[in-house]
């Protein structure tokens, strides 16, 4: 098979993956149907009530992957070097660009959130889809003692024991129900049954629901503990404030016409202590870090930030500015009115 | 006859259907000068003419009024309901296709689609009480009773909103009323100053103060328009509706001084006192002038505008270009060819100016949603077609230009049904910068590939109709049909990124795979695929013509196939019933490339 067959192959096999991705998303939401079309090596089918999967289709990562590769060796091996291919050689050169960005991004990128009350201050984000088992000592008045467990090790079941936890704890039962259709929340609803066990006493057993996310107390040797599921948190080296949220809308409409946060961004080191407005199309960069004006909620008293990290965010725009002079310059090559042929 | 007083006629004809309606002074009534006054509805600044025509056509499908063979203008309709509701009342204008709706309305099986608000009255609350069952269910697990049932709730909504607007429905004589809400002003100010000081006062007072309360209270919130303008001269915010600043008065504020005129106006109406109407329109229309100019110029343009219908108008100067065409296939090709590209002049100008209208009044980019991307998605391939008519000179140029730009401008008219086609910009999409590049590009990028579609479409048609037709025009209609094609995949893909841009900027995800993201891929990943099978050798020139027409498909799929989906940022659109519409494209548009495959000329096939 030639390569440009290989090319229109692939094309192809893309074309299906985009649109059974795209009629996916009505049954497992976006986030869902991305992992299981796009970002995933092959397409897999389970059979009814079955624990094994069988692959049916290739998946985007490997039509993607194999795409590059194809376009790469086009490239390189076959595409002959004149100014007569230059314009074709720069969309190529642009076109592997881009899909190297869309590998870096599908690998790097982190998407996080900030609920952030008026007034409030957080110096940490929340995962927008892994969950967390906190174990929380508030006993001391200016701190809080925070053991985390992850949902993986959660998923695994069996005893956690370690030194550094003052209980053994003990995970009874673990589920993850997949997010309902058209959920906002990407996140799937895990439920564990837990107890803590220490000198032969136990505590609990609890089963905590990360949808309802209710918080269990129980107290030991004078010591108040709380242990609740909650999205995981990733802790920041800086904080923010949110100064004032602003809803507008169109005067007598529901219309919004604009959200906006002013918020105060501060370290402890005093490096940084200022104030920023952050609102819809126009997002804070600070830190190797994105934060976009997402949400709100109670009534305009809390705002939603999403924090991205992507260290590929940049590729994409050198890509596409690439490929879009390739094709002017070929495209005016082929139709230049003397009519030289491509 | 000579030939260029042929074409001189035919420019005639096209001019001829460009002649604006007239709303004109019936029964003595200043309705043009009623119809121009502005008002704040929707969050934006237009003339009651604009209020009136997306009114209507919201709750009856259509902008003109034909109620038992009498013809009423939409202004007309309007100013009867804000002024004599009994009128309305009877106008048979509700349209219901939904059955289980007309059988909870007791008229299940009747022939009739239109209803009038009188015979619907008795079953208000039993629609009101199905609505909010309905509102309860989430949008997306709606079925069709409930999507009906909630349509037809909004648009009595609208009807009894805009009864209570500029009067109190049900009051005889609303200026009379008002002079006597004002002359017991002082009398309620003094009570309720007596009363936070806890004096006793007489309760016939306080009763009377209440129930002036409760109605006023009542007319600011069903208000549908805010009629009354700022006080302070060019002030853009501050739009009042007449409820909340007659309330304002009992708190001591002035009253304003566009009431009275506004009073004036409904009850001469009702009265049938022209001389009194044409009166206060003059003095609401010389007041709001001296303070807010901008807006009452702004008002006249709009109605210019509603009145010159340019996308209408457009739409019949195309089909007439299209006849000119065929016509030239039968009789004196070179004249017909001729007349025909003057009148594709005529119709880009009307549709050019259309659009040029839009951006004006609404300060946007031409694209802003469904119905304008219809628009200019016709204008585009008109545009092309008109290119490629100059470069080719052999009428298909023009032929696929008409085709284009009637069909899109059919879709757009059918598109207008969910009122104003010039809505305020939700926050997301408030943004003219990235209006005005990615999707204005993107749209570019569908124009062309319904443009690459009309022009294989010609070239299978031609050849199922001739067979084996002459060379020169098939060379022809193929290097069209690639350029456009080629055309297609540089606005596509430049339109996509852009997007992706615009999403980096806004949520930061460069690429979020959201549905309608993913269709413009589609068209992208076609054209590519298009374009390197051609290069490749692996179709010839039928092949390009057959895949092209399925660029067409996954255009539309792209265009309104996702809208139907009902997930991810850009489902803006209301889709019901264009499924059907949807579907059947598709299939007629699989039908002629299997036409196209087949490649056996009619002649041969009948033999």
């Amino acid at each position: 098979m030639t390569s440009l067959q290989t090319t229109i192959v692939l094309l192809s096999l893309m074309m299906v993956l985009v649109v059974a991705c795209t009629l996916a998303q009505t049954k497992l939401g976006t986030f869902g149907a991305v992992g299981a079309y796009m970002r995933s090596p092959f397409v897999y089918w389970r059979p009814e009530g079955a624990s094994y999967k069988i692959p049916i289709f290739p998946g985007g990562g490997l039509v993607g992957l194999l795409l590059l590769i194809n376009l790469a060796a086009a490239q390189f091996l076959r595409l002959e070097v004149s100014w007569r291919k230059a314009g074709l050689w720069v969309v190529h050169l642009g076109l592997i660009m881009l899909f190297a960005g869309e590998f870096v991004t599908g690998f790097f990128q982190r998407e996080s959130q900030m609920i952030l009350p008026v007034g409030g201050t957080r110096g940490w984000m929340q995962d927008l889809h892994e969950t967390e088992l906190a174990l929380i000592d508030g006993t001391d008045k200016d701190f809080d003692a925070v053991f985390a467990i992850s949902e993986k090790r959660l998923a695994r079941g069996g005893a956690i024991a370690d030194a550094r936890l003052p209980f053994v704890l003990k995970i009874g039962s673990y589920e993850s129900i997949p997010a309902p259709v058209g959920a906002d929340a990407d996140s799937d609803d895990i439920r564990v049954m837990v107890s803590l066990e220490k000198d032969g006493r136990t505590f609990g057993p609890w089963t905590l629901d990360s949808n309802t996310g209710q918080v269990a107390t129980f107290t030991d040797a004078g010591r108040g503990y709380a242990i609740e599921l909650r999205p995981k948190r990733h802790y920041l080296p800086f904080a923010l404030t949110l100064k004032k949220f602003i809803h507008e809308t169109y005067p007598g409409t529901d219309i919004p016409k604009g959200f906006a946060s002013r918020v105060r961004v501060f370290d402890a080191a005093g490096n940084t202590d200022r104030e920023v407005l952050i609102s819809m199309n126009n997002p804070l960069r600070y830190d190797g870090l994105s934060f976009y004006q997402a949400s709100f909620a109670k009534e305009d008293t809390v705002s939603i930030l999403q924090i991205v990290a992507n260290p590929g965010r940049l590729i994409p725009y050198l890509a596409c500015a690439l490929v879009a002079a390739g094709l002017l310059l070929h495209f005016a090559m082929r139709f230049r009115p003397s009519g030289a042929s491509r | 006859m000579n030939k260029n007083y042929f074409r001189y006629a035919v420019l005639a004809a096209g001019l001829l259907a460009l002649i604006p309606t007239r709303l004109g002074t019936p029964g003595g009534f200043d309705l043009a000068g009623f119809a121009a006054l502005p008002v704040l509805h929707e969050g934006r600044i237009k003339p009651l003419d604009t209020v009136a025509r997306t009114s209507l056509l919201m709750i009856q499908g259509k902008q003109d009024l034909t109620d038992q063979g009498r013809a009423t203008s939409a202004s007309q309709w309007l100013l009867d309901l804000v002024a004599h509701p009994e009128v309305s009342d009877v106008q048979r204008i509700f349209r219901i296709d939904d059955p289980d709706v007309l059988g909870l309305l007791g008229k299940p099986g009747q022939e009739r689609r239109y209803y009038s608000f009188m015979e619907l009255e008795p079953s208000l609350k039993e629609i009101a009480a199905q609505g909010e069952r309905a509102g309860k269910t989430p949008q997306n697990q709606r079925g069709r009773f409930e999507g009906a049932v909630l349509n037809l709730q909004d648009r009595l909504n609208l009807y009894q909103g805009l009864k209570n607007t500029l009067r109190l429905d049900g009051s005889r004589d609303w200026a009379a009323e008002l002079d006597g809400y004002r002359s017991f002003l002082p009398v309620a100010q003094a009570a309720i100053l007596a009363h936070t000081k806890s004096k006793g006062v007489g309760g016939k007072t306080m009763e009377q103060l209440n129930q002036f309360f409760q109605a006023y209270s009542f007319l600011s919130e069903a208000s549908a328009f805010r009629a009354l303008p700022p006080l302070e001269p060019g002030s853009k915010a501050g739009w009042n509706d007449i409820g909340a600043s007659l309330l304002d008065e009992l708190k001591g504020s002035p009253a304003h001084p566009l009431i009275t005129p506004y009073a004036a106006m409904v009850t001469s109406y009702r009265q049938g006192d022209a001389a009194g109407f044409n009166h206060a329109v003059a003095d609401a229309a010389s007041w709001i002038g001296g303070r807010q100019s901008a807006a009452v110029s702004a008002a006249a343009r709009e109605v210019w505008f509603n009145r010159a219908e340019p996308f209408y108008r457009g739409m019949i100067l195309y089909l007439m270009v299209f006849m000119l065409v065929a016509v030239s296939w039968a009789w004196r090709p070179e004249l017909m060819r001729r007349c025909a590209l003057d009148l594709l002049w005529l119709a880009l100008i009307v549709h050019t100016a259309g659009l040029v209208f839009r951006i004006i009044i609404q300060g946007r980019p031409p694209v802003t949603n469904l119905y304008s991307s219809a628009v200019f998605v016709g204008w585009v391939a008109a545009v092309l077609g008109l290119v490629l008519e100059r470069m080719h000179r052999n009428g298909y140029g023009a032929l696929v230009a008409s085709v284009t730009g009637f069909s899109t401008l059919i879709i757009a008219h059918h598109l207008t049904n969910t009122g104003d086609t010039m809505e305020m910009m939700r926050a997301v999409l408030d943004s003219n910068f990235w209006l005005g590049t990615h999707v204005v590009t993107i749209t570019i990028g569908y124009g062309s590939m319904f443009l690459a579609s009309a022009l294989a479409h010609v070239y299978i048609l031609r050849r199922w109709l001739k067979g084996e037709g002459d060379p020169a025009v098939e060379k022809s209609l193929v290097s069209m049909t690639y350029g456009v094609i080629c055309f297609a995949l540089f606005f596509s893909f430049v339109g996509t990124i852009l997007g992706g841009i615009w999403a980096d900027q806004s949520w930061g995800r460069f690429w979020g795979w959201d549905p309608k993201e993913n269709g413009a891929l589609l068209i992208v990943l076609w054209n590519a695929v298009v374009l390197h099978a051609r290069w490749g050798g692996y179709v010839r020139e039928r092949g390009l013509m057959v895949m092209a027409v399925f660029g067409g498909i996954v255009t539309s799929l792209s265009w309104f196939g996702v809208n139907m989906l009902g997930v991810g940022l850009h489902s803006y659109g209301f889709m019901e019933g264009a499924f059907e519409w949807l579907f059947g494209f598709i299939a007629v548009e699989l039908g002629v490339m299997g036409l196209g495959l087949l490649a056996v000329p009619m002649r041969q096939t009948a033999r």
